[in-house]
């Protein structure tokens, strides 16, 4: 009877320890998988974090055009130039719609009924 | 038993109340419109000028606040200008406050406004006020553009120095650069057109003042067309220097292939 109640005792013990091992394991999988993804999502986050940088920095100061335009006259910097101008140029345009905004105004209703 | 039909009196006492009350809420407006039903005549002019003076001092309000908005925001614009005088600044600056300080007095003045007659005026004076409203609008929006405009036109300079100096060295590597040339020449004229057209809308938009409006709304129109002929001189001009670019990006490769430099 009573080696019945320890063998039951042990193979109760068996399964919780199989169980443990296994929610250890699995926990590390998990572990893993998820530090692999973190660190391949680290290099696509950068670029669009300097794009996104890069971009907005004309837009911010849009008077002060003239201090923008690249030292020197390479490929590349001829073609940077070129991209910050043709926002600008961009922006020109919508700021545009501004003027025929204001000139369009027409007063709101103050009438009494 | 007793349960259900305690709660068959609270069902029933739930719709009577909810239909109540949704008949209430659907006579009141009806009742404030027509006051008809037992009100003496006197009280029903009363509440005829009420309801008048409600609606007037919502329109109000909201014309108010929109001209507040939109001067604040061309106010910004005044202070990033760089092509104004310091006094000219001034001069925008201090019209343009003086109009907020006094729609928002005359905001403050129609919130307690309770007779019609009062209210009436003081809305009249908003309908008075629209000219210098109708005025700043469009005339620091020109400005504005006339000035980011010409800012783009000294670094669209600065690249056309750039692009001469590379059509140079081309030139004494022995290349033809001709067509090359004739782009920088057509670009240069369109930046020169660009900015007599810019610095043009800016002169032109400057003197106006409210006291000129409607009359002067020709001249904004006309600094309109002028600041149309800018973004395409420039759009012209940008253009220009994207075909030197792939010119220049040609040649380069012509000069590296080995045929066409053979060793002697």
């Amino acid at each position: 009877m009573n080696r019945d109640k320890s063998k039951q005792g042990i193979s109760i013990l068996v399964v919780v320890l199989c169980v443990a091992i296994l929610a250890v394991a699995g926990g590390f999988a998990v572990y893993k998988m998820k530090k692999n993804t973190t660190t391949s999502m680290v290099p696509q986050e950068t670029p669009a974090t300097s794009m996104a940088t890069t971009t907005e920095t004309p837009q911010a100061s849009p008077t002060a055009a003239a201090m923008t335009a690249t030292t020197g006259n390479t490929d590349a910097d001829l073609d940077k130039d070129s991209a910050d101008v043709s926002t600008k140029l961009n922006g020109l345009s919508t700021d545009s719609t501004s003027i025929d905004q204001g000139l369009n105004d027409q007063q709101g209703n103050l009438s009494e009924n | 038993m007793n349960n259900k039909k305690i709660l068959t009196f609270t069902a029933q006492s739930v719709i009577t109340l909810t239909i109540f009350s949704g008949v209430t809420a659907l006579s009141l407006p009806v009742y404030a419109q027509s006051p008809t039903v037992s009100v003496t005549p006197g009280a029903q002019s009363a509440l005829r000028s009420q309801a008048v003076i409600g609606r007037l001092k919502g329109r109000a309000d909201a014309e108010i606040s929109r001209r507040i908005d939109a001067l604040n925001g061309i106010l910004n614009k005044i202070n990033a200008m760089k092509r104004l005088t310091v006094d000219q600044k001034t001069t925008f600056t201090n019209g343009i406050q003086s109009q907020i300080s006094s729609l928002t007095s005359l905001k403050t003045k129609i919130d307690v406004d309770n007779d019609l007659t009062t209210l009436r005026t003081d809305v009249q004076s908003i309908v008075k006020s629209y000219r210098i409203f109708a005025l700043y609008i469009p005339q620091v929006n020109i400005m504005s553009n006339a000035d980011r405009a010409l800012a783009i036109i000294n670094e669209m300079t600065t690249i056309s120095t750039k692009l001469q100096a590379r059509i140079d060295a081309a030139k004494l590597a022995g290349n033809d650069t001709t067509a090359m040339q004739s782009l920088m020449t057509d670009r240069a004229s369109k930046l020169a057109d660009a900015t007599t057209q810019a610095q043009n809308a800016l002169n032109t938009v400057v003197p106006l003042t409210p006291d000129g409006y409607p009359g002067n709304k020709t001249t904004l129109l006309s600094a309109r067309t002028m600041l149309q002929t800018v973004r395409s001189d420039l759009k012209a001009a940008e253009s220009d220097a994207t075909q030197i670019r792939q010119d220049l990006r040609s040649m380069k490769k012509t000069m590296a292939t080995p045929t066409v430099t053979p060793t002697p």
